[in-house]
């Protein structure tokens, strides 16, 4: 193998190598040395490219090959950052397939990916999430969920594509991700992009198939982008609109429907069109537009190369189309008859279904389905199968012919299946019943045995209810059971022939005679047919009574239980014993008149199944199959599919509706259903500003005697409050409040509840008007989170304000470092107005100098990345002995790393350093303990820290210390947990603890997207609850 | 949706594997060997096996296993696996089990890039090239020296343009378009020589080698022969429609344009004759074998490459024959009697003769062989379908044409 020139380029590395094998090329493939693993390990430590890449060739040759390399997996996971894309992508073939069985280190290679899907190259960004979804690894489940998230909004169409793909993949991972994956599915389905949408569809089929209202809003888009969808796209996209289709079309073909929409058609089309209507509706059925611009979108996809896609169309042809268009359908259908054999097979068996209720339709193309010797036996049986079933009157002859022709073939299965078919044509057509019987009976005296014994089953059925020919039948049968050349089932087919029709025969009272010379040696069918036929003859010719009397004898002692019993009850009816009425009615019960058999196709119930199918192939239906829904009587959801007005968007009803129903300053209403109104309230809030301008001067009053203690609150009740205007503290009063500052503002808002609410509206209004925040107090006005519309009120996450406001600040600079003026810091638990990013840090400044210190003022910021700081307004003067406070806005960008920036003042620049604690990177939120547990499950695996923490005396006190630590706000849970929830500053992330109360210890578990945080988090509540005050 | 795929060569040795969701023990395939075993050319291409569905394909002595759990359209699958192979074919000019097992990371690497999750995500030759080079000597060594690989690291252009089967910045030399119109006369002729059906399955084969992004169209002088069309995705159908033209923007290289068929209502000239005679006895004695062959309606042009096979009654043992034109083999085992004529040249008529050993006591009567024939004429289409003009727009050169016309023998069988 190794001199072969070949892709194979074993030898390509052999110049540098020192391989302990001889001949690293032979290994590659064939070699089943484990303990070669040795040195490929070594060769992926190495640092040579073609050293890894060699590795991997034969690594990849061993999955190939289904030998097991997993053991070789911290070897290969490592070369994952490899800048060699073979390398790499050769690894991702080695990741995809053994990370479910080495899921912990199949996690050191997550960052990699998260890192790629970063990438500007969209094709690395699309491999990454192609491989970041494809490892089975349950711990990485919310990883994905934002990669895809991401991505599906992502620039790129290939990256979108790579996306709908990963949707099933997630899904079959974690179920519970459904609801999200919907939405994501909701959004590819209306892309613009042809690549796309195909993806798309197929996600949706495979995540949520039944959720047709989803389509309603792209159908029409979906129907015009179908013809430049890539192949299997269309297939995808042709399934799912077929089941739409069926779903909200009424069936073009029922005449109920059309005869009503013609009564009603001229009502609605003006006049110039109701002579186009009626010349449409007198011609062919009316189909709902809709219906017909898919029909139409599709049809050009008859002509496709892909044998798949033609029949997808067929599927929706037939079972949504109209009638009349079938035709075309049934043409490209035997088109395909002439592509690879496989193809063939599942086309002829969509024909047999269909010829079985719509012979019309194949009738022309009759001459295609006449078999060839070469074609292999399960194809000949389905063209038989079609030719049976299309044969009429005109064309049975022709097919007759074709049957002469193939009973005669060396195939035994085929000429059984030949001589049923000829059976079934006698049955089913009148006027060619006396020639399929002569050719039947011919075929009785072949000299294959095998033949004949299928020849006298058939006659056996053909003759059934008694034809004219069925005298010449009992002769051949006659015949044939006296030469003894018929074997088991013929043997009794051929006696039972004679018993039925030969009863009056002559020659019937010979056969029986001859035939029971060995009755113990005919087989138990035999036998009984014998049983019958004597006690027949027995009626009808009265002269064999002790013939019969002889059999039933000899059955008495047969072997076989059947036999036995037969005869015991048989002899009931020619030994009549005391008049019984048995005997009277022997003759009627023996020799009655009976109806014709039916012979019908076997696939007669396939037609049940999605033509097309693989359940229509087997028959039976297949895992996930599941069947077209019924069409509806009415046209379902016609007005959905208009393309939405560009104005309408959801949000302005919604406010209208609270705006209007719940007048302002109603106190009675919930809290939790303003909060709802809160969250989509963005683009009302100039409206509730100039609401507000009447009572604005007072307000601004009380501003500033509110400003320094309110911050903490502000963001929450502005945020909550700004919408309906109706009185939501009681969210924010319902945490816990130890601080004095609020509990006083607290009593002070209880007195006076209307004013001090519109004092908090009116605090936006300030914000706005004030020069130095204009440029984003947007981002400061708007709530920090747009829940997604829809949600219940239960399940919203509404920012509250701080448990706790720490008293306790930090000394900045020393009045000794300064010469005299001290800077004390204090952590306000509060965004700052700025931003909502920001941190509000209040800063105390203090003269401890003789002198007026002037010009106070932030001087250098050394910040980097997102990370900001936003200057207070600079202080003219200090008097001697006084002391002022002002806020800093810190935007940290959920990092604790340091900020730095200096001060100025007439006094020199001092340079300041502010570490944050993690806890005060957070802000509280509150919500509801199922919303809190449901998020806390996407947010397992890596992003969830565990810290175990001695145990407290009681709730109350650990409550207390973790509030002290961090800005959380308290869930409410019925559980032993202690359940808190927060949001990141900066990112909002959510950030949610939980405490667990262990007999002798607690746990304390973090699940916070940022992996570092989660785990600070959870260090630092741990070590306060271990602090002794 | 496809799970795994298994590769199975004719000896039931599974030697290649490759699963896109979770792994699938490969003992699953023993359903698949099982229904081979049993009758090793009728294989139904589904199987349900208890938990799993088997969709497989032959072909090129290899079967193609793919492996779903659930409902999913057969054809889908199966037309799947043909393009897979068609690749492979693509890739490294043929396709059996020594050529998948010396290229199987190049395989495993296509069938990675083919097939996302068990959906398809490029199947397309064009884009599927520029994303893994195929192999060859030249660029294997210039690998080695510069270090790159055949993978591509940018996404291919073509995957995001709206004609996704051509590759960008195509610059030939010369510019080249070459057209074969291949005809097949799919025909049953009876025993007296009586035509049973017969059709014309014809397809267009391109080889389009130009430069830039060119607009093609193709005019027939007769394209009401046409009784039904498949198209290649690039064709424009609209046009099609309309004006009875193929207007494309080809992808590069070779391609097949469409396919058409002729209908069995118009007659199909039969271009040539067997003239047949085999009598076997049952006593035991030797039978004779008598075969005569003569071209007919061959519009004055000669039949080349003809050759007939026969699958004789199973009780023929052996065959002693002589053949005044070609060679002829015969195959005890299979009972396949082949005889390879060459080309017909009048007035002398090709004839075999001879005679035929049937087994003792055999039954010999109602077997009736039939004959499968090959022939190919060349400068002919039997349908009379002739090509009048192509042209070219969207670039500046001036290409080189070219159309051929071949008729071959599709499925023809003589029933004897």
């Amino acid at each position: 193998m190794a001199t072969t020139p070949s892709y194979n380029n074993d030898k390509v590395v052999t110049g540098e190598v020192e391989y302990p094998a001889g001949d690293p090329a032979s290994g590659a493939f064939f070699q089943p040395d484990y303990k070669k693993n040795e040195d490929l390990k070594q060769m992926l430590d190495g640092s040579k490219d073609s050293l890894k890449l060699e590795a991997m060739k034969r690594i990849i040759g061993m999955i190939a090959k289904g030998r097991d390399a997993s053991d070789l997996f911290p070897a290969v996971v490592k070369n994952v950052v490899s800048k060699n894309i073979e390398v790499k992508k050769l690894v991702y073939v080695y990741l995809v397939r053994y990370a479910e069985e080495q899921q912990d280190l199949a996690l050191l290679s997550i960052s990699t990916f998260q890192r790629a899907l970063k990438d500007p190259n969209q094709l690395i960004r699309a491999s990454a999430l192609r491989v970041l979804s494809s490892i089975r690894v349950p711990m990485i489940v919310p990883i994905v969920m934002l990669a895809i998230r991401d991505s599906a909004s992502d620039m790129s169409p290939y990256v979108r594509k790579t996306a709908a793909h990963a949707i099933p993949k997630l899904y079959s991972l974690d179920p519970d991700q459904k609801e999200e994956l919907v939405a994501i599915i909701d959004k590819l389905l209306s892309d613009k992009a042809p690549l796309v949408v195909g993806s798309a569809a197929m996600a949706f089929s495979e995540v949520c198939a039944d959720r047709m209202s989803l389509i309603h809003r792209s159908y029409r888009q979906l129907c015009s982008l179908l013809a430049d969808v890539d192949e299997w796209g269309q297939l995808a996209l042709l399934n799912v609109l077929t089941v739409y289709a069926k779903t909200c079309f009424p069936d073009p073909n029922n005449d109920n429907y059309s005869s009503e929409s013609e009564t009603e058609k001229p009502f609605y089309e003006s006049d110039s069109d109701a002579s186009e209507t009626q010349k449409r509706t007198s011609s062919s059925p009316t189909v709902d537009p809709d219906l017909r611009l898919l029909l139409r979108a599709a049809k050009p996809l008859l002509q496709s190369r892909n044998a798949g896609v033609v029949m997808a169309v067929a599927q929706l042809f037939y079972h949504c189309g109209p009638v009349q268009e079938l035709p075309p359908v049934a043409k490209a259908m035997v088109r395909l008859l002439r592509a690879h054999v496989e193809v063939q097979s599942v086309v002829l068996n969509s024909i047999a279904a269909l010829t079985v209720t719509k012979r019309a339709l194949f009738e022309p193309f009759l001459k295609s389905f006449f078999v060839r010797n070469s074609d292999p036996t399960h194809v000949k049986l389905l063209k038989l199968e079609i030719l049976t079933n299309l044969a009429t009157e005109a064309s049975a002859p022709v097919v007759l012919r074709e049957y002469q022709t193939y009973v005669t073939s060396s195939d035994k299965a085929f000429v059984a299946a030949t001589i049923q078919a000829i059976g079934r044509l006698a049955v089913a057509i009148q006027t060619e019943t006396e020639t399929c019987l002569n050719g039947l009976l011919h075929l009785l005296s072949s000299k294959d045995e095998w033949v004949v014994c299928e020849a006298v089953v058939v006659v056996k059925r053909v003759v059934g209810g008694g034809a004219s020919s069925a005298r010449a039948a009992v002769s051949r049968a006659a015949k044939l059971l006296r030469s003894d050349r018929l074997a088991g089932n013929a043997r009794a087919a051929a006696v039972w022939l004679v018993a039925e029709h030969g009863a009056k025969h002559p020659r019937a009272a010979a056969i029986l005679a001859h035939m029971i010379s060995n009755f113990a040696d005919q087989d138990e069918l035999v036998k009984l047919q014998l049983l019958s036929l004597a006690v027949k003859l027995s009626i009808t010719q009265p002269d064999t009574l002790p013939m019969c009397r002889y059999v039933l004898h000899l059955a008495r002692y047969d072997a076989s239980y059947d036999v036995r019993d037969r005869a015991r009850m048989l002899r009931k009816f020619i030994e009549p014993q005391n008049d019984s009425l048995l005997a009277q009615y022997a003759a009627d019960i023996f020799c009655p008149d009976k109806p014709k058999p039916t012979i019908q196709s076997s696939f007669k119930d396939r037609d049940q199944y999605t033509l097309g199918s693989l359940s229509q192939y087997i028959g039976s239906a297949a895992g996930c199959y599941t069947p077209l829904p019924t069409s509806p009587a009415e046209p379902v959801a016609a007005d959905l599919r208009e393309p939405p007005p560009v104005e309408t968007q959801p949000a302005p009803v919604q406010k209208n509706k609270t705006f209007y129903s719940e007048p302002e300053g109603d106190s009675g209403s919930t809290s939790s259903g303003s909060e709802t109104s809160s969250g989509s309230e963005e683009s009302s809030e100039d409206e509730e500003e100039k609401h507000e301008d009447e009572e604005k001067p007072k307000e601004a009053n009380n501003y500033k005697s509110n400003s320094e203690t309110s911050d903490s609150e502000s963001d929450s009740e502005t945020s909550s409050s700004d919408g309906s205007g109706s009185d939501n503290e009681d969210s924010s009063d319902e945490a816990p409040q130890t601080n004095d500052d609020q509990q006083e503002q607290k009593e002070e808002s209880n007195k006076n509840e209307k004013s001090n609410l519109e004092l908090l509206l009116e605090l936006d209004e300030v914000a706005s008007t004030l020069p130095t925040m204009t440029p984003t107090c947007g981002g400061f006005l708007s709530p920090p989170t747009v829940p997604p519309m829809g949600l219940s009120e239960a399940d919203m996450i509404t920012p509250v304000g701080p448990s706790i406001v720490p008293n306790k600040s930090t000394e900045l600079i020393s009045r000794v470092m300064s010469g005299g003026l001290s800077v004390h810091s204090r952590w306000t638990r509060a965004p700052h107005l700025y931003s909502n990013k920001m941190c509000a840090i209040q800063l105390t400044l203090t003269n401890h100098t003789a002198d007026e210190v002037t010009n106070i003022r932030l001087n250098k910021k050394i910040v980097s990345g997102s990370r900001s700081i936003h200057e207070f307004s600079p202080i003219s003067s200090l008097g001697p002995g006084a002391s002022t406070t002002t806020l800093l806005g810190v935007d940290f960008g959920d990092s604790i790393q340091p900020v730095e920036f200096t001060i100025a003042s007439s006094l020199g620049e001092m340079n300041i350093v502010i570490t944050p604690q993690v806890g005060e990177l957070i802000r509280a939120v509150n919500m509801s303990e199922v919303r809190w547990a449901r998020e806390q499950r996407k947010l397992r695996g890596m992003t969830e820290c565990d810290k175990k923490a001695p145990k407290l005396e009681n709730d109350l006190i650990m409550c207390t210390r973790v509030f002290e630590t961090a800005n959380l706000g308290a869930v409410d849970s019925p559980t032993d947990f202690l359940k808190f929830a927060g949001r990141l500053m900066s990112s909002q992330d959510l950030v949610l603890l939980s405490v667990r109360i262990e007999s002798d210890h607690s746990v304390v578990t973090v699940n916070c997207p940022n992996m570092a945080i989660a785990s600070m988090l959870a260090n630092d509540i741990s070590s306060s609850f271990s602090k002794y005050y | 949706m496809i799970h795994s795929l298994f590769i199975i060569n004719p000896s039931g040795d599974v030697f290649l594997e490759k699963h896109w969701r979770s792994v699938i023990p490969r003992s699953v395939c023993d359903y698949y060997l099982e229904a081979q075993r049993a009758s090793p050319n009728d294989v139904p291409p589904v199987l349900a096996a208890p938990h799993h569905y088997l969709i497989s394909i032959q072909r090129g002595g290899v079967a193609l296993v793919a492996v779903s759990k659930q409902e999913v359209a057969p054809l889908f699958v199966i037309e799947f696996l043909h393009r897979v192979f068609d690749t492979f074919q693509d890739y490294f000019s043929d396709c059996t089990e020594t050529i998948i097992k010396e290229n199987y990371v190049v395989v495993y690497e296509l069938l990675d890039e083919m097939l996302d999750n068990g959906f398809p995500l490029a199947t397309e030759s064009n884009i599927l090239k520029e994303l893994i080079k195929p192999p060859n000597i030249l660029r294997t060594i210039a690998n080695t020296v510069t270090g790159k690989s055949n993978v591509s690291s940018i996404l291919p252009s073509g995957q995001l343009s709206n004609v996704p089967w051509r590759r960008s910045g195509v610059k030939y030399a010369n510019n080249e378009a070459y057209f074969d119109v291949v005809e097949e006369v799919d025909a049953i002729i009876d025993k007296s020589g009586a035509t049973v059906s017969a059709e014309i399955q014809g397809y267009i084969d391109c080889c389009i080698k130009l430069s830039g992004m060119p607009d093609l169209t193709l005019t027939f002088v007769n394209p009401r022969l046409f009784d039904d069309v498949s198209f290649h995705p690039c064709v424009r159908f609209k046009r099609w429609e309309s004006e009875r033209i193929l207007s494309f923007i080809p992808p590069d290289g070779n391609f097949r344009l469409m396919s058409y068929h002729v209908g069995s209502q118009s007659v199909v000239a039969i271009p040539m004759y067997v003239r047949h005679n085999l009598v076997l006895k049952s006593n035991g004695d030797q039978g004779r074998l008598d075969l005569t062959v003569g071209p007919k309606q061959t519009m004055g042009r000669t039949l080349e490459n003809v050759s007939l096979e026969i699958c004789m009654p199973k009780c023929v043992l052996n065959c002693s024959l002589t053949a005044n034109q070609g060679k002829y083999s015969y195959d005890p085992v299979s009972k396949v009697l082949v005889w390879d004529i060459g080309r017909i040249e009048l007035p002398k008529l090709p004839n075999i003769r001879g005679s035929v050993s049937v087994a003792s006591g055999a039954d010999t009567s109602g077997a009736n062989p039939s004959i499968n024939v090959h022939f190919t004429i060349p400068a002919l289409a039997v349908s009379g379908l002739r090509v009048s003009r192509l042209d070219m727009y969207g670039a500046k050169y001036k290409p080189f044409k070219g159309v051929k016309y071949v008729t071959k023998a599709g499925k023809f069988h003589i029933r004897m």
